[in-house]
């Protein structure tokens, strides 16, 4: 039996952990012990990227309603305990480590949209339209709940990427951006306070230069200060003076903008750009319904993982609390983010040879 | 398979082809957007944040708003805030921290506490924000450091205002105290409104009120050198410091009642019945409160802990003691008004009771029994015979169900930290927590307030409160009214409680029992009242600690002190048309001690009202 493995893939993903370490290192004002924690979450996200990449295409379909009850079930009970808690409750404690079942919506939703539309009619019809969007907004609302608006903006956002690549007709995506205008302000009275807090703060962040604006003014400044080229690997000031907020966590590209400069900025977008191009190809040369619109959901996923990310560090998004695709410092999004991988080499790697 | 025909047709396969590369195309102008961005920061508008980068720092800098003031009724100050001098350190600009604080401690006493407290303050706050190292110098020590300043870059002297309560120990039991905030008080509060304030209300109404005394964080811009030394700064928003409250407390009455328990562990509640104003919650012994605000010393604290006193425990609404006797005429409300008494039933009291077929003697406190008496004599005389009797009719059930009417075995909702929620057992609380059977007996002993009951001393003043009602009354509250600093001010409204539904002329029979324990001769109250120059009724109690053996009394008081009974008196006064009633509790006080007291109390109260 050989090792089935997209080698393209591979090697994006291991430049991109890469930078993303040596970025860490500085961030984390040479810790070198954190640096060896994210080593050993890089090595267990991609031993568990290769083993799923081994799997066939059908197996794993016939595998995503079950993954996705599991997650939904994983998130109500999540949900109920934060209730008795009475605060933000994300994570689950299996004793020995503790997830966030939200992360695990972010695979659990591509693979039950792909099988769902694979068993049905494409392009879809109204009624198989009503129920994939009921698919994705469950486990959307319950993380936004939770809350954690972050991570339910990817799970939406990937999965309304998938009803576009099912082929729906523009004029009912145009008719649904209407209505979600309409919508808006009624959805934003229903965040919770201090989300709706940040909202405003995004518009005009010198508002509460004390709270997350602070985020936006020091992570704008110390981008902003580091120029072309930046000021130095080790050298920011922004970063090590303590000025920048979670600067080894959601804020650390601020660290890549001071020190790495735009062009440093400019590679690790290539890199992203690279993984997320090689994903759609994948997706589209698939062989079967199934395996395009999930390659294409994951895709689609990663995406929108960097640019709300980026998107917030440079002050164009709202502070939605997400952390950096395999650069931030933190375990769970990033081993979702690599198995997803693995689903991809799964894909590309059990296509035969058959004429169309 | 139904659908074979589309799926994978040449169709489906175009038509996903060319949305992936529209959706690509999408990403793609994302992506350039995004890259656009980042060459408008770092290219368009470099110089500009390279500037400010440099001279950074422009930063902002937190201002602690003043907290509220807490006053009596009258107006008379209970907490106010003192202006003090503390030593404070920015870790960032300090170079050798622990070498420094060495060097430090020869001119000035460094505590070990103030070490470790200094410690965790570090751990919390960001290494360039100021923590406090010595909340209070001396005169000496400020001259001290201002001399050898120079030395000790990073360190400096700032002047805050931190909490006094001038009264000490006297209004403990009411206020509680504010102390420095802690990692898990500060997760449970919004992070940015208290991220200049080193105190949080630990107990009392400080904690209760935290909201509104905190006030609202201000901000101050600094700029601040690339070498870390504040150029200079200005207020952005000023601090809006938090409201003042004027609570229901007669600060004279609590006075009074502090020197009434002198020399007793005990607890004094009084309220006026109209509204459910609390106007004195006292508890002995006490402590002084300003020793926690500047962080107590762990000796001091150790020697408060250990106090055999229990200084440090509430009595008045953490503690939890057999009622005794007092529960009488809830019993008596209960019964007359299901039917199962009438007024004019009546027993003859030989001095003694026991259940059939049983052994086991139940004595009355007076030898000899009372004679003849009626629920009314019962009330006046304490009859424990009539109310084994009735306890033996009632049954525990419909006791325990006349007590939790009345609001025992529950908080009673009063707006401060931590009551204690008494208890009203029943055989299934027995079973259940006691993993024992309910015997007939512990019925009977429950007629005199005995076996597993509990209250606290605020929860029978509220039960007392609504007796006088005649079933209404209100949820006790110590907070009057609040005044915002702009001089805004809200009068709280008191929140009546539920109305108990029994017959009017049962409370009554009932309150001229309670008034007949201090104005008949037979009363347990006449010998410590009838020279009053006012009147008021009641009911006295005493519970027992220790089941002494049968016949035995304690009279010669040579029991230690720990098993000694504990006294309670409940009063009302005038005992028409009540404007206060009042719990007085002596722990381990002896028997027929709290009638004594209570009178000394409202003498005090009364000449000067």
């Amino acid at each position: 039996m050989k090792l089935r493995i997209d080698l393209s893939l591979f090697i994006g993903l291991l430049l991109l952990s890469l930078m993303g370490l040596i970025i860490l290192y500085s961030a984390a004002n040479q810790n070198m012990s954190m640096v060896f924690a994210q080593i050993i979450r890089f090595a267990l996200a991609f031993f568990l990227m290769f083993m799923l990449a081994q799997i066939p295409p059908y197996k794993i379909k016939q595998f995503a309603p079950w993954f996705y009850a599991f997650g939904l079930i994983l998130l109500l009970l999540v949900l109920g305990l934060g209730e008795v808690g009475k605060g933000a409750q994300r994570w689950l404690s299996l004793g020995f480590f503790r997830f966030q079942p939200s992360e695990l919506m972010k695979l659990a939703v591509p693979l039950i949209l792909a099988w769902y539309f694979s068993e049905h009619e494409l392009p879809p019809k109204k009624r198989v339209l009503g129920v994939a969007l009921i698919l994705i907004l469950i486990p959307a609302v319950l993380t936004a709940k939770q809350p954690d608006l972050g991570t339910a903006l990817i799970i939406a956002s990937a999965g309304v990427g998938v009803i576009l690549l099912a082929g729906v007709r523009w004029t009912v995506i145009l008719f649904a951006l209407v209505v979600l205008g309409i919508c808006a302000p009624f959805l934003l009275h229903h965040l919770h306070g201090y989300q709706r807090e940040r909202l405003m703060i995004f518009l005009n962040p010198e508002s509460d230069p004390l709270g997350a604006g602070y985020h936006i003014i020091q992570s704008k400044i110390a981008i902003g200060s580091g120029g072309i080229f930046g000021k130095g690997y080790l050298h920011g000031t922004q970063s090590h003076l303590q000025f920048l907020p979670e600067h080894t966590t959601d804020f650390i590209f601020a660290v890549c903008g001071e020190e790495l400069g735009l062009m440093g900025g400019l590679v690790l977008i290539s890199l992203y750009a690279l993984l997320i191009i090689r994903g759609f190809i994948i997706s589209y040369n698939a062989q079967d319904t199934f395996s395009r619109l999930l390659a294409g959901s994951i895709s689609l996923t990663f995406f929108f993982s960097v640019f709300i990310n980026l998107g917030m560090v440079t002050g164009i998004l709202p502070v939605v609390g997400l952390p950096l695709p395999l650069v931030s410092y933190g375990g769970t999004s990033m081993l979702t983010l690599i198995a997803g991988f693995g689903l991809l080499m799964s894909i590309q790697t059990h296509r035969r040879l058959v004429g169309n | 398979m139904k659908h074979f025909t589309l799926h994978n047709s040449r169709d489906e396969i175009r038509h996903y082809r060319r949305r992936i590369v529209a959706i690509g195309f999408f990403m793609l102008v994302l992506l350039l957007a995004l890259i656009a961005r980042l060459g408008y920061l770092q290219i368009v508008q470099h110089k500009y944040y390279l500037t400010l980068s440099k001279q950074n720092l422009l930063s902002v800098a937190p201002i602690d708003p003043s907290r509220g003031l807490i006053y009596d009724r009258n107006g008379t100050l209970l907490a106010g805030n003192t202006p003090v001098f503390s030593l404070e350190a920015i870790a960032d600009k300090i170079k050798n921290l622990q070498g420094q604080l060495q060097k430090l401690s020869g001119i000035i006493t460094l505590t070990p506490a103030d070490l470790d407290e200094f410690s965790k303050q570090l751990a919390q706050h960001r290494k360039f924000n100021p923590v406090p190292l010595k909340v209070k110098l001396t005169d000496q020590e400020m001259s001290a450091f201002a001399v050898n300043a120079y030395r000790f870059p990073g360190f400096f002297v700032q002047a805050h205002l931190i909490r006094d309560y001038p009264d000490a120990a006297l209004m403990e039991p009411v206020l509680g105290y504010v102390g420095r905030i802690n990692a898990k008080e500060l997760a449970g509060v919004d992070p940015t409104n208290y991220s200049a304030s080193n105190y949080i209300g630990k107990e009392g109404v400080e904690k209760f009120d935290e909201t509104l005394l905190h006030g609202t964080v201000g901000i101050q811009q600094i700029e601040t050198s690339a070498e870390g030394q504040v150029v200079r700064s200005h207020e952005s928003r000023g601090a809006v410091a938090g409201d003042n409250l004027y609570l229901t407390i007669d600060s004279k009455l609590e006075a009074d009642a502090v020197k009434g328990l002198k020399g007793f562990a005990g607890a004094v509640v009084a309220i006026d019945p109209r509204n459910g104003e609390v106007l004195a919650l006292a508890s002995t012994p006490s402590f002084d409160p300003n020793l926690f605000v500047t962080g107590i010393s762990s000796k001091d604290y150790k020697l408060l802990r250990n106090n055999p006193g229990r200084p440090l425990y509430n009595r008045a609404l953490q503690g939890e003691f057999a009622p005794g006797s007092t529960v009488k005429p809830f019993y008596a409300m209960g019964a007359l008004a299901s039917g199962m008494l009438s007024p004019t039933y009546h027993i003859f009291d030989p001095g003694s009771f026991t259940l059939p077929g049983s052994s086991h003697i139940y004595h009355d406190w007076v030898r000899g029994g009372h004679g003849w008496v009626d629920v009314s004599d019962a009330i006046t005389e304490s009859c424990d015979v009539f109310f084994f009797r009735l306890a033996q009719r009632v049954g525990i059930e419909k006791m325990s169900d006349t007590l939790k009417l009345f609001g025992f075995g529950q908080p009673t909702g009063i707006d401060t930290d931590t009551e204690s929620s008494g208890l009203v057992p029943t055989p299934e609380w027995k079973e259940r927590v006691k993993h024992a059977q309910w015997w007939p007996g512990d019925t009977i002993s429950a007629g005199i307030g005995q076996s597993y009951i509990l209250t606290t001393p605020l929860q029978l003043a509220t039960a007392a409160m609504r007796l006088v009602d005649h079933g209404g009354g209100f949820v006790p509250h110590l907070l009057l009214k609040t005044e915002t600093p702009a001089g805004v001010v809200t009068v709280e409204n008191p929140t009546p409680l539920p109305q108990i539904n029994l017959p009017q002329k049962d409370f009554d029979l009932v309150l001229a029992a309670m008034r007949g324990v201090v104005s008949n001769p037979k009363g347990t109250g006449y010998e410590s009242g009838h020279t009053a120059k006012y009147t008021y009724g009641g009911k006295s109690g005493t519970a027992q600690v220790f089941s002494l053996q049968k016949g035995q009394k304690d009279n010669a008081g040579m029991l230690p002190l720990k098993l000694r009974d504990h006294s309670w008196f409940v009063s009302f006064v005038p005992a028409h048309h009540p404007t206060m009633v009042m719990v007085v509790f002596l722990e381990h006080g002896g028997e027929g001690k709290a009638p004594f007291i209570t009178r000394q109390i409202l003498d005090s109260y009364e000449t000067t009202n």
